[in-house]
């Protein structure tokens, strides 16, 4: 081989090592400043173990308060509304901080959307069927860990996949039933003062989680997906199939031990030694400080 | 050829599509075989032996029969460093009210810097003409030293942060290591004229699980049945080849199909405690791509003048139907390879070969969710070959070297004043706590989840570069 063709054949492989000697570059410093946080939440945390230090026995009888938010598109434009839940819940522990829920609904109020609030009568609330999920417990102090899986509730329809299937559309589907005992498909909502009445059925899906907060309270946050379809309606805009969402993140929910152990409220008013939904309704849901609908939670984000 | 000849050249053709290669990553970064390697890829058409079936099957049936042997490795210094992170973006440690896995608690420290992993292996290959001077039939083999069937697989964003919580390469890292079993076969119908056909095939592994945990007080103990199928994925080959102007012009043109190595199916799963729930039992599903060969279409042309032949070959790529390890499109974009090769017959018997190669990366700048790092490569190579007569056979050793080196590039994470939630579909980086997140034990606002919070391995930002260097030898005997 020819010093000619050497030098022909070097000559590149030289290039390339000097391109390739560096490793990568200095990685960009990017565009983020730092930033810093104040302390409330620590200073919040240490108030409340200072102030809450028994445990908490899961057994009994207490009452569970949801909030959560739907966004409703009205000509283009979203605006929300607010469900607050009140259920009446039994928890039975096992071990390894299993706890079994079996809870059933009281009360479901929402806020109106541009002055017309959906009313959910008791007729509705009362035929909706018991709901039994598992939570896991991470201790009985205050701050241990409080998880559910995930709970789904049906409204006037059976599923054989209660999770994936799914809804019907049409009021003939066999998977829909009367729930309420009214003579029309799925559940009965009524619309303002009495304006029209749409039947719907409903799946709503919710996981909540949260923290021991005392001994006769846990409270925290949680997701939800509900997905509704209009069978029918007696007319106007009640027969308006409306896109809805559920903001991520803004749920929320807590469990106050009512039974009057533990040094829990007592809310057996009638003293006939059993907690009802006519007793959680008289509570009312005030104590929890719901929320007044902010339809700037209904901003999409993202790309 | 006489038509009844002709007619079972196309029959042969055909049934081939039944054969043939598989999954080819090493051959398609490195080139096939010592001559291909040392022309940085280039020179498909003056290919006529076992490599040959890679890049150009039909150019087999120009070409001896022949067995050959060859050892490869490479050492992968492609490195990714990441940028320092700002103060202000971990996930909060708020204790039992934290409501996401706080940043501390990573398994796995972010590294400034990271590195792939090199590749070796074997390769084996044989041409035979079954005694038909118009047909030949071959196979190839890359047997990686660090295993067969390997299957790793990373996440892409933000959630790689729970396990190696660094960036890997997105092709030329693990990937390389995939075996590869290639079929092929070639007619050559008239004499300036061959086509070759087969199939590419890659591991297709279905699996379903069922585990029960007996007790949610100790999740380390789950009874769990496997059931686990591996099949092939299949794509087909189809190239055809001409050499003119008594030989001194080849050219061939190859497309290869689409193929993917996967990992498919799912776990049931019962926990002692859900019993009576909706959520007994569960379902957890698994797709995994740990391979994706794109589509590809390769022309190659070589012209011979005396002792000298040049090649220059061209090959385009449809990575935009590219998916990633969790089997998402990437939203890479297709390119199209050049690659320029020289092989000069110094004495009879003697070669000595170079060229010149550059491969465009696919991906785009990673500023949003997503970190794939790769980078566009220009590829050198050199290499010698030399026959040998032993015990009465001719040998052809080759030998090659490959330098590959990374055109180095950055990217910077775009900085939002409102960055959306990490919910499915967001291609933006994303705040992996809510704005409005509520501590779940006061139920009171939380100002650590103001503004983005994110663990995000990409994370402000981050570079690639460096370089793979590759080498190898071979022999060949041709009879």
């Amino acid at each position: 081989m020819s010093r000619e063709t050497l030098r022909l054949v070097a000559s590149p492989l030289l290039a390339s090592l000097a391109l390739a000697a560096c490793s990568a570059p200095e990685p960009p410093a990017g565009e983020f400043p730092p930033v810093s946080h104040d302390a409330a939440v620590a200073e919040d945390a240490s108030a409340r173990d200072a102030s809450a230090s028994a445990e908490l026995v899961p057994d009994g009888t207490w009452l569970v308060w949801n909030e959560t938010s739907t966004c409703v598109k009205v000509l283009s434009t979203e605006l929300e509304s607010v469900t607050e839940t009140l259920l009446l819940a039994k928890l039975e522990s096992s071990p390894g901080g299993v706890v079994r829920v079996t809870s059933r609904a009281c009360l479901i109020e929402q806020t109106p959307i541009v002055g017309v609030a959906t009313s959910m009568p008791l007729a509705l609330v009362e035929t909706i069927p018991s709901t039994s999920y598992v939570a896991l417990l991470g201790g009985t102090a205050p701050g241990s860990a409080y998880t559910t899986q995930r709970v789904i509730e049906l409204w006037g329809l059976r599923l054989t996949e209660p999770e994936i299937e799914p809804l019907p559309k049409d009021a003939s589907d066999p998977r829909v039933y009367d729930q309420d005992h009214d003579g029309n498909p799925g559940v009965t909502l009524v619309l303002g003062d009495g304006q029209c009445s749409m039947y719907v059925v409903q799946r709503a899906i919710a996981e909540w989680s949260g923290a021991v907060e005392s001994a006769t309270r846990i409270a925290g946050t949680g997701s939800n997906l509900t997905r509704q379809v209009v069978l029918g309606a007696t007319g106007g805009f009640c027969s308006s199939q409306y896109q809805t969402r559920n903001p991520p993140g803004s749920a929320r929910f807590a469990l106050e031990r009512i039974d009057g152990l533990h040094g829990a409220l007592d809310l057996d008013t009638n003293h006939d030694g059993e907690l009802d939904c006519a007793e959680v309704r008289a509570y009312g849901t005030a104590a929890f400080g719901p929320r007044a609908p902010d339809n700037a939670r209904c901003v999409a984000g993202g790309d | 050829m006489r038509p009844h000849s002709r007619h079972a050249a196309w029959l042969t053709a055909a049934l081939s599509l039944w054969q043939a290669p598989a999954l080819a990553d090493e051959f398609g970064a490195f080139g096939a075989g010592a001559r291909a390697a040392a022309m940085s890829g280039a020179g498909a058409a003056l290919l006529d032996d076992s490599y040959a079936i890679y890049a150009n099957p039909s150019g087999m049936a120009f070409g001896r029969p022949g067995l050959s042997v060859g050892f490869s490795g490479a050492v992968n210094r492609l490195t990714i460093r990441l940028a320092e992170r700002p103060a202000g973006y971990d996930l909060p440690d708020l204790g039992a009210s934290s409501p996401a896995v706080p940043s501390r608690y990573r398994l796995h420290p972010r590294g400034a810097e990271s590195r792939a992993p090199g590749v070796s292996g074997f390769t084996v290959g044989a041409t035979i003409s079954a005694g038909v001077d118009w047909l030949r039939l071959g196979v190839l083999t890359f047997i990686p030293t660090t295993g067969i069937g390997n299957q790793n697989s990373f996440y892409s964003d933000e959630r790689e942060q729970y396990f190696s919580n660094s960036i890997p390469q997105a092709i030329y890292g693990e990937r390389l290591s995939t075996q590869q079993i290639l079929l092929g076969s070639s007619v050559r119908p008239v004499r300036w004229l061959s086509i070759g056909a087969g199939l590419r095939f890659a591991i297709e592994t279905k699996t379903h699980n069922d585990v029960f945990v007996p007790s949610q007080a100790n999740n380390s103990v789950q009874y769990i049945d496997v059931r686990t199928e591996n099949g092939v994925d299949t794509a087909p080959v189809l190239s055809a080849a001409t050499r003119l102007l008594d030989d001194r012009l080849r050219a061939s043109f190859t497309w290869r199909g689409e193929l993917q190595q996967s990992l498919r199916g799912g776990n049931t799963v019962q926990i002692n405690g859900f019993q009576g729930t909706p959520q007994y039992p569960f379902t957890q599903p698994m797709n995994l791509v740990s391979e994706h060969l794109p589509h590809q279409l390769a022309l190659s042309a070589a012209w011979t003048q005396g002792a000298v032949s040049a090649a220059v070959d061209a090959t385009w790529s449809q990575w935009s139907r590219y998916r990633d390890d969790i089997d998402q499109l990437a939203g890479f974009h297709d390119t199209v390879a050049v690659s320029t090769g020289l092989e000069a017959q110094l004495a009879p018997g003697s070669f000595v070969r170079g060229g010149v190669g550059y491969r465009p990366s696919p991906t785009p700048e990673q500023t949003g969710r997503t970190n794939y790092a790769d980078n566009s490569t220009w590829i050198f190579g050199l290499g010698l070959g030399q026959a040998v007569t032993v015990a009465g056979m001719r040998l052809d050793l080759a030998a090659f070297g490959q330098l590959q080196a990374a055109v180095p590039r950055t990217h910077t994470k775009r900085a939002r004043s409102n960055p959306p939630d990490c919910t499915d579909g967001i291609t933006a980086l994303c705040d992996e706590l809510p704005d409005d997140t509520r501590n779940p034990a006061t139920g009171k606002p939380m100002p650590e989840a103001a503004g983005l919070q994110t663990g995000n391995p990409g994370f402000p930002g981050w570079s690639s570069g460096g370089f793979i260097l590759a080498a190898g030898v071979q022999i060949s005997w041709r009879y």
